[in-house]
């Protein structure tokens, strides 16, 4: 009962009274501070790869790489890789406008902190699923994406353990034409974008709210199966060790999507060959 | 029935009963109910009327209605009632039309019992009173737009005060753009400034200024410049009073010929010339019940220029001229023998521009003066007015020179009728126009017998006429296309046609240049196959970018983008469409362009054909092989050859 609490009413626990979380936690004295913290931010870049390759009717292989860099002392600014994300999934096409996703995230994190005498690489496990679901609105289109994922993770410490989490994440994103009345190549378009990710499991006392993200990107699209976009995102999410304290970010962000089609051009006549 | 009638009916009745019979009683009164129609107008009627030597007299009420509720629900409705009162055939006391072209909704509510349907459409009311059959007091004329049963806008409306049938004091008259305001004297005649104003208040657009009927000048407002145009402002002639209507509308405007503004552009004389057709309708209605007043007349003066009786005979004397020679000369003008005979005979070409100089600087003018006599305002303008309306650039000059041969342009030699005895014309005077009508008619006349002997010494081969009527035909066809592309056209499709018509002109001069009507015949004959192709590659041409599009179009592929969830076009086996716009479609224009003559027209012709119903084909065709081969192609012929060898059976 006790777990099943924290799993999923962290947040509450917070407001009741930090009692019990001082009686699981003793060994480990954290305070809460008595007004929330921020950190100073931190500045990434990440450089993403989305396919979305087309392998049947209804289906579709999901293949993501993203490289991220992170600012160090030594190198400011675009700094030194920090993560390396693969990212995998079949995807379901139930219409045109809802598609579903399952797979595994394979991430390998990389430690930044020079000081660190610790590991220097450490793999990160993550199954996910995803809905997502678009509508169109005048010229523009909105999605709205709710993407689960349970998550293994573990520290740089020699001797660190897997701690297992859950993420609870919703994206809400608009893509709107700037030059052209819908979403068709050689257009360029504007897409703000915000995506809460909430976070539970035994490890997660008092920092469900794990990142919030605000993004803005512009993209072009070069043909119906090449696109290209950038954007700059700022995130704020509570620190894992300390829900008082809040971590902030400034993300330069480069995609690249890309949903190439293999099958036979007769195989997929007419139409959007989803009927075929 | 009105009291009078109904004394009158009581008399008649008991001169009846007592054994003898009153004149008066022999037009007894009947009573009509059921269907009738005036003017087209077709409805049901009620009203009573006698008969007076034969002919109906109306008395008493009258009314005329019809409205179709099954109409209304099916589509549309168009209902009028109709109800005044005559009084021994002449309209009199209270007078309402309503006209409305209305469609529902189709949906209806109930209440107090009844069924209420609401509306939409045109609603046109006018309403006012009669006096001894004159207009007598205020009449309205209003035209509202009608949504769901109310009154949505008001598209028009006039008020106009009568006295004993002619318009006094002020009157207004408004579209949804604009409100004329005026007045005028005891009369009827105009008076003072009448004035436009536009409805979004932006003030007077548009003055015309009358003193005692005559329109002194008028001024337009166009931004925030004011153009004034004087009109009789300083007449020095006897002025006569003539109504407003559409010959006085047309006399300012000839006014106005030389005015450095557009005065045609003014609202004020729409207003009033809408105001005129729409006092007409009404006017047609009161016609048809055999009642001529009911027409606004507004009264204006004029400059006036009496003409004697014999200035009227030169008149029409011109006229008739006009109306008698026209025909004549358009034959002449269209004969397609004459037409391919002007190219190479210097003789026919000389008469033939003879003739085209007289249609334009006689028959037209004469034509002209038709319509201004017939709009009544003739002596209304000067004699010298009158000659500057008619010939904008001056009289003609009589006798006249016009081109004479057919290789050098330059070449200019005098015309003169041989029966003709010279005068000089007395320009600016009416008689000037008799002389010039004898002009003309003797110079047709005579060119006609010269001309027709021509036709009738080649008309020795019936048949060789009727070919050539075809070809010339074809011809024209091909001018056609020509002269639309020089409208919509792009640089490449006008040098071709511009081609096509040089080779058309070379095979003419080779036609005319033949002696025997035996060549004549083999040669024409030749040239019918070979310009009816020459037809269908300009109408090729004509359609080649829209057919490149087409194509484009064809070779569209709707692709689902799962980043973006929506379906976008894809241009597919872009080596094929390339190879047909860049290499084939240049290639047309090229030989269309360079190297076109009767032997190769026929072959351009399959080519441009096949072509284009390939490229339809080949788009869901398995063309794998095909674009492999045109990669870096750029022989058109080799391009066809490639294409023709896609095989069409691995389709699907």
């Amino acid at each position: 009962m006790q777990s099943f609490n924290f799993k999923y009413f962290g947040l509450v626990l917070v407001l009741l009274g930090s009692s019990i979380t001082v009686a699981q936690e003793e060994e480990d004295k954290v305070y809460l501070p008595k007004e929330s913290k921020y950190k100073d931010p931190t500045s990434k870049v990440w450089v993403n790869t989305y396919g979305k390759i087309r392998i049947g009717k209804r289906f579709f292989w999901d293949a993501q790489t993203h490289f991220r860099f992170q600012e160090t002392e030594a190198t400011p600014f675009v700094g030194q890789v920090a993560q390396i994300y693969n990212r995998h999934a079949l995807g379901y096409i139930y219409n045109k406008k809802v598609n579903f996703s399952l797979g595994g995230v394979l991430r390998v994190n990389f430690n930044t902190d020079e000081d660190s005498i610790d590991r220097n690489v450490v793999p990160e496990w993550r199954i996910w699923h995803q809905y997502q679901f678009a509508m169109p609105l005048y010229s523009a289109m909105i999605y709205h994406r709710i993407r689960i994922e349970h998550r293994w993770t573990q520290g740089f410490a020699e001797d660190s353990e897997y701690i297992f989490r859950n993420r609870w994440r919703y994206m809400f994103r608009a893509k709107i034409p700037l030059n052209s009345h819908k979403l068709e190549p050689k257009t360029l378009y504007v897409s703000p974008e915000a995506e809460l990710i909430m976070q539970s499991g035994k490890a997660v006392v008092a920092s469900p709210m794990e990142d919030l993200r605000l993004t803005t990107t512009v993209g072009y699209i070069l043909t119906p199966r090449l696109t290209v976009a950038a954007g700059l995102m700022y995130s704020q999410g509570q620190a894992l060790e300390n829900g008082g304290e809040y971590k902030q970010a400034w993300t330069m962000r480069f995609h690249m999507y890309y949903s190439p089609d293999f099958r036979r051009v007769r195989k997929k006549l007419p139409d959007i060959h989803l009927d075929d | 029935m009105n009291l009078l009638n109904k004394v009158l009916f009581q008399i008649c009745a008991f001169s009846l009963f007592v054994g003898f019979t009153l004149p008066v009683c022999a037009q007894k009164l009947q009573e009509y109910t059921g269907p009738y129609t005036v003017n087209g107008y077709q409805g049901n009627a009620n009203f009573s009327y006698m008969l007076k030597d034969g002919d109906t007299v109306f008395q008493g009420p009258f009314m005329l209605k019809r409205s179709s509720l099954d109409a209304l629900l099916e589509k549309e409705d168009e209902s009028f009632t109709i109800k005044g009162n005559f009084s021994a055939g002449v309209p009199t006391g209270r007078w309402t039309f309503s006209f409305g072209a209305f469609n529902s909704n189709k949906q209806t509510e109930v209440e107090d019992y009844q069924y209420r349907v609401l509306v939409s459409g045109l609603q046109e009311e006018v309403s006012g009173d009669f006096l001894e059959g004159k207009l007598q007091g205020n009449w309205i004329y209003k035209v509202s737009k009608i949504k769901d049963s109310e009154i949505e806008e008001e598209r028009y409306s006039s008020s106009i005060g009568y006295e004993a049938g002619l318009p006094i004091k002020d009157f207004s008259i408004a579209n949804s753009t604009s409100t004329l305001v005026g007045r005028f004297l005891r009369d009827g005649i105009a008076h003072d400034n009448w004035e436009l104003f536009s409805a979004a208040g932006a003030g007077t657009e548009e003055s015309w200024i009358f003193e005692n009927g005559l329109l002194l000048k008028v001024i337009q407002k166009e931004g925030n410049t004011s153009n004034v145009f004087p009109v009789f402002e300083n007449n020095t002639a006897e002025t006569e009073i003539i109504d407003l209507n559409t010959g006085y509308l047309n006399l300012v405007n000839l006014t106005q010929k030389n005015a450095d503004a557009d005065f045609s552009k003014g609202l004020m004389q729409r207003l009033l010339a809408e105001n005129a057709n729409r006092y007409q309708k009404i006017n047609n209605f009161f016609l048809a019940l055999n009642y001529d007043g009911f027409k606004p007349k507004f009264k204006v003066k004029a400059p006036y220029f009496p003409l004697e009786k014999s200035d009227i005979d030169y008149i029409e004397q011109a006229i008739e001229t006009a109306s008698t020679y026209k025909p004549t000369l358009d034959s002449l003008l269209s004969n397609a023998h004459l037409n391919i005979l002007k190219r190479t005979d210097d003789n026919v070409y000389f008469q033939y521009n003879v003739l085209s100089y007289l249609n334009e600087n006689f028959i037209e003018p004469f034509s002209e003066l038709k319509t201004l006599n017939e709009t009544g305002i003739i002596d209304n303008l000067s004699v010298t007015q009158l000659y500057a309306s008619l010939w904008k650039n001056g009289a003609p000059k009589v006798p006249f020179e016009v081109k004479a041969t057919t290789k050098d342009k330059t070449v200019v030699k005098e015309f003169q009728p041989e029966s003709y005895e010279l005068q000089t014309i007395a320009l600016n005077s009416y008689k000037g126009f008799s002389q010039m009508a004898e002009f003309t008619a003797i110079s047709i006349t005579e060119i006609n017998k010269k001309l027709q002997r021509l036709i009738r010494e080649e008309k020795g081969e019936q048949q060789l006429l009727a070919i050539e009527d075809q070809w010339l035909k074809q011809q024209e066809a091909i001018l056609l296309v020509k002269d639309s592309l020089e409208q919509y056209g792009n640089n490449n499709q006008k040098r071709a046609l511009t081609a096509i018509q040089e080779l058309l002109e070379t095979n003419l001069g080779v036609y005319a240049n033949l002696e025997t009507i035996a060549d004549k015949k083999t040669f024409a004959e030749d040239q019918i196959t070979c310009t009816e192709t020459l037809l269908q590659i300009a109408n090729q041409i004509s359609k080649l970018p829209e057919n490149v599009k087409t194509i484009e179009e064809a070779y569209l592929d709707p692709i689902w983008n799962p980043f973006m969830a929506t379906v976008m076009n894809e241009e597919i086996k872009k080596r094929i469409t390339s190879a047909y716009k860049k290499v084939l479609v240049p290639y047309f224009y090229k030989q269309s362009q360079q190297e076109l003559n009767c032997e190769n027209a026929a072959a351009l012709h399959t080519q441009m054909t096949f072509a284009y119903n390939r490229m339809l084909q080949l788009r869901n065709l398995d063309t794998h092989k095909l674009e492999r081969k045109l990669k870096r192609e750029k022989n058109p012929e080799k391009v066809l050859q490639l294409f023709e060898e896609v095989n069409t059976k691995k389709s699907k």
